[in-house]
């Protein structure tokens, strides 16, 4: 289909929708790119999420390779916070691979003038196709979600010189669905007598449901976002039969993690369910426990000197796309999370596998 | 960064305040971390505990934004158990918590930080046994000694309740606020008047330093109101024609449909003048006239509002009439029901003459503002609940197009309740070979683009309460500039009774008086 057809289809749309008395709306045009169909699932709840709240023009850029031409199609989407009177746009643009290259030629037309646009790109950044580039150079934000990177420390990289190339305007789901757990330990830790929990040698177990993918990110983003936070220099990755044990040096001593992974279905795959935190030169242990089906957290802690009485905190919602268009982009401590992740000092296995189911 | 090398904590004011620097803290992206501390409630068995405070509390807990270590205690005379105050919670947060249905399981935990404590406000036994009681919570629940005293009472209980706090130690001097600190939240209004104001800023001052001093006008926690800050300040376009080069004259109306219900007591006291003039219609003229801020941060901010006050051309007591009307409503129809007028409301005196209404014209006596006027009108009873900020434009020179079909004026609209949002008239050409002009409204409607249930104002005041952020409080001298202004009006209201109260019927836009004050300037007021 050509731009003038892709156009025509959309003022028929506005037509057919002004006969049911509704208005387009939209707050700037977001482009999905998905390396393939079968991620289209996950991505549109995605999308259903956002549409609650905020209006937006859709573009999804798919690629398919049983094509043999690039196919195209307009609708409409509701969104539920304008009642009847509007709706959002929806373009797809489905092609080969062989033909990406007429991507962004295609949807230059159709992205909103003086609204911004931003770009979710649903693939390994690791190899930096000619199109990202140049869906990036459209985009005030790019928006990365991998669920199994071929090889965690040149995705780490990648996504380092992501950062320096697109002026830091990149959000990262993965990162995003940390937050929670982030402020948990910001706001459990908040004093500097609490930072004793990790002088001398710290134990930190991290129990979290497997996922599809080789990698438990949200996991592994949290124990390097924690070990950066305490100035952790990585020493050694022993990979294990279930799971992996990490070390890393600190000013004030050593931080030992175990990730391990635990079956249960009180939790959605890929969810971080329990962090234990044990030793310290005052012994002191922190217990952080998820209750099934629900964002609350059970926190418990003692030490040598006192026992104190649980109590529970809400995990904020992270992983919402709604927070990694709106909010300030990713900080100096995504960046220093990222750095230790691409650290060749740590040897992470190889995968060549799936993405998101 | 060694962490052992960092400050130790110093509770002086706001939590991100100097001394120690989380390095899991992410400024600018996570929610600012508040200190752990306890809530003491004065006036727990009221209206305003039940219909927002304490829903409030539930829906920070439950957006996950109360400390890690926290506990409300309510105070008030009534004797009841501690779970009876939790089961009464529960039931205020079902009816009015803006999130619903309740979260049975979050509810369990979150009642479980509620407790009741009993005394009279004036009861010196039941301050020293708070005093225990809340270092017994310290003890129990970690909440380090930070208390916030938040004054959910009539006004007159205010000098009372701070004298006993001071008195009882309850609140720290400036050498303990090193490690831990104490604020006192006190509603509006302060004072019924200039008088009474400075001599509760005094009671207060002997007790309190002006930073341990938060004092609420619901109004700046709403999303809208603060949007006129981002709406004036991040739109070069608007601050172009923001003055009296283009601007004809403004209008402010802060309307209620609801009459004063159980109130009355209260509103004897206060008035339209205490209940809505010195307070958020002030806080609104000021947002809409101030100058730019030289930065975000609270005295910046507040520098600008004061000014206007302070630049407010006081009442010509010589021309009283053409400047002020007031009003009280009388029986009539509200949404197609009959409603009694103010002097039959329950506990109103018969022959009550407080002021259920009010219009006024003022200046603003600086380059900006120079002849143009401001007209505010308040009420309550009026035809709807609106709340808006309109600014009407000069007209066009009468050059160009018939004065059979004139240009109307472009009128800029900023609706602050209901249905937020902002809108612009302008002048369009009707299709088709003639020219004749219509008006049309280009409008932008919050909740039609962002969706989000905004948080309840309250919620974000005892956020900014807890963090020690006094950005949206008001200062004292912003209070007393504002009730200097007001107070010659009230003097003069109680000096000449006006008798011909009531004067407008509930469910009427006012008194005929507050047309004739804007008529006599061959100008009219918007109909909403």
């Amino acid at each position: 289909m050509t731009t003038t057809t892709l156009q025509e289809a959309l003022s028929r749309l506005w037509k057919e929708e002004q006969t049911r008395q509704r208005l387009p709306a939209s707050l700037f045009t977001l482009l999905l790119y998905l390396p393939s169909r079968s991620l289209l699932p996950r991505y549109e709840r995605l999308v259903h999420t956002l549409l609650q709240k905020i209006p937006c023009r859709l573009i999804w850029i798919l690629q398919e390779e049983s094509l043999s031409s690039l196919r195209t199609s307009v609708g409409s989407l509701p969104f539920s916070q304008g009642g009847s009177s509007l709706f959002c746009e929806e373009i797809r643009l489905e092609t080969p691979s062989s033909l990406l290259e007429r991507i962004p030629f295609l949807l230059l037309p159709h992205l909103i003038p003086d609204l911004p646009v931003y770009l979710l790109w649903a693939e390994d950044p690791t190899h930096q196709p000619p199109l990202l580039s140049s869906l990036a150079a459209m985009a005030q934000r790019v928006i990365f979600d991998t669920a199994a990177p071929s090889s965690l420390p040149d995705y780490a990289q990648a996504l380092l010189s992501l950062l320096d190339a697109l002026h830091g305007e990149v959000g990262d789901l993965h990162w995003s669905s940390t937050m929670g757990w982030r402020h948990l330990l910001a706001t459990t830790f908040a004093q500097a007598e609490d930072f004793a929990a990790f002088a001398g040698k710290a134990t930190l177990r991290f129990a979290y449901t497997p996922g599809e993918g080789p990698y438990p990110m949200e996991v592994l983003y949290l124990q390097a976002w924690l070990a950066a936070r305490l100035s952790g220099i990585p020493l050694r990755l022993l990979p294990k039969k279930e799971g992996v044990e990490l070390d890393y040096k600190t000013p004030e001593g050593m931080l030992h993690f175990l990730l391990t992974p635990h079956y249960t279905s009180d939790f959605a795959p890929s969810t971080l369910t329990d962090i234990e935190i044990l030793g310290g030169e005052n012994q002191a242990t922190y217990t952080f426990k998820r209750r099934p089906h629900s964002q609350q957290v059970f926190v418990q802690h003692s030490d040598s000197y006192q026992c104190d009485l649980p109590y529970c905190r809400t995990l904020s919602e992270g992983g919402k796309l709604l927070d990694e268009l709106f909010y300030p982009p990713v900080s100096t401590h995504y960046r220093d999370m990222l750095t230790l992740l691409a650290s060749e000092t740590l040897p992470w296995p190889h995968y060549q596998g799936k993405t998101h189911a | 960064m060694r962490y052992h090398d960092l400050v130790p904590t110093m509770n002086t004011g706001p939590t991100q305040d100097i001394g120690f620097l989380n390095p899991l803290e992410e400024k600018g992206r996570a929610p600012r971390l508040v200190d752990p501390c306890i809530l003491v409630i004065f006036g727990a068995t009221g209206d305003l505990t039940a219909r927002k405070l304490v829903p409030a509390l539930y829906n920070l807990s439950r957006e996950g934004q109360l400390p890690s270590h926290f506990a409300c205690v309510g105070f008030a005379r009534r004797e009841k158990s501690h779970d009876r105050f939790r089961c009464e919670m529960e039931e205020a947060v079902r009816r009015f918590s803006r999130s619903s249905p309740l979260d049975e399981n979050l509810w369990q935990l979150f009642a479980n930080q509620l407790y009741y404590h009993i005394s009279h406000f004036d009861q010196d036994a039941g301050y020293e046994a708070l005093r225990l009681f809340l270092h017994e919570l310290d003890g129990r629940l970690g909440t380090k000694g930070n208390r916030i005293f938040y004054l959910a009472t009539p006004p007159s209980y205010f000098p009372t309740i701070i004298q006993k706090l001071g008195e009882h130690k309850l609140l720290y001097d400036t050498h303990q606020m090193r490690e831990k600190w104490s604020r006192v939240v006190i509603e509006k209004p302060f004072g019924q008047d200039y008088e009474s104001a400075v001599s509760l800023q005094q009671v207060v001052m002997n007790h309190l330093s002006e930073s341990q001093l938060y004092r609420i006008d619901h109004y700046l926690g709403k999303e809208t109101v603060q949007n006129l800050l981002i709406f004036r300040f991040a739109n070069s376009l608007f601050e172009a024609f923001w003055n009296n080069h283009y601007i004809d004259h403004v209008q402010i109306t802060v309307a209620e449909s609801m009459g004063i219900g159980t109130r009355a007591a209260l509103y004897e006291e206060s008035g339209i003048m205490g209940d809505m003039i010195q307070n958020h219609m002030m806080q609104l003229l000021c947002l809409t006239a101030m100058e730019p801020p030289t930065s975000l941060h609270s005295d910046a901010i507040r520098d600008e509002k004061v000014k206007v006050l302070k630049a407010l051309r006081p009442i010509d007591l010589a021309r009283f009439e053409e400047q002020v009307v007031q009003g009280q409503y009388g029986p009539g129809y509200v949404d197609g029901l009959p409603v009694v007028g103010y002097r039959e409301e329950e506990k109103v005196a018969p022959l009550s003459a407080t002021a259920t209404y009010a219009a006024l014209k003022a200046y603003i006596d600086n380059w900006r503002w120079v002849g143009v006027p401001f007209y505010l009108r308040a009420g309550k009873r009026l035809p709807k609940r609106a709340t808006e900020i309109a600014i009407l434009f000069k007209k066009v020179p009468s050059i160009l197009f018939s004065h059979k079909n004139p240009p109307g004026d472009n009128i800029l609209v900023i609706r602050i309740q209901p249905d937020e949002g902002i809108s612009l008239r302008i002048n369009c050409k009707v299709p088709g070979p003639s020219s004749p002009i219509q008006p049309v409204k280009m409008d932008f409607r919050y909740g039609h683009y962002f969706g989000l249930t905004p948080p309840e104002a309250y919620e974000r005041l005892i956020y900014d309460a807890m963090l020690g952020d006094s950005t949206l409080f008001e200062r004292s001298d912003e209070v007393l500039a504002s009730w200097k202004w007001c107070t010659p009006i009230l003097t003069r209201w109680r000096e000449r009774v006006d008798t011909s109260f009531p004067n407008y019927p509930a469910g009427s836009w006012g008194p005929p008086a507050a047309d004739r004050l804007i008529a006599q300037d061959r100008r009219a007021w918007r109909l909403l």
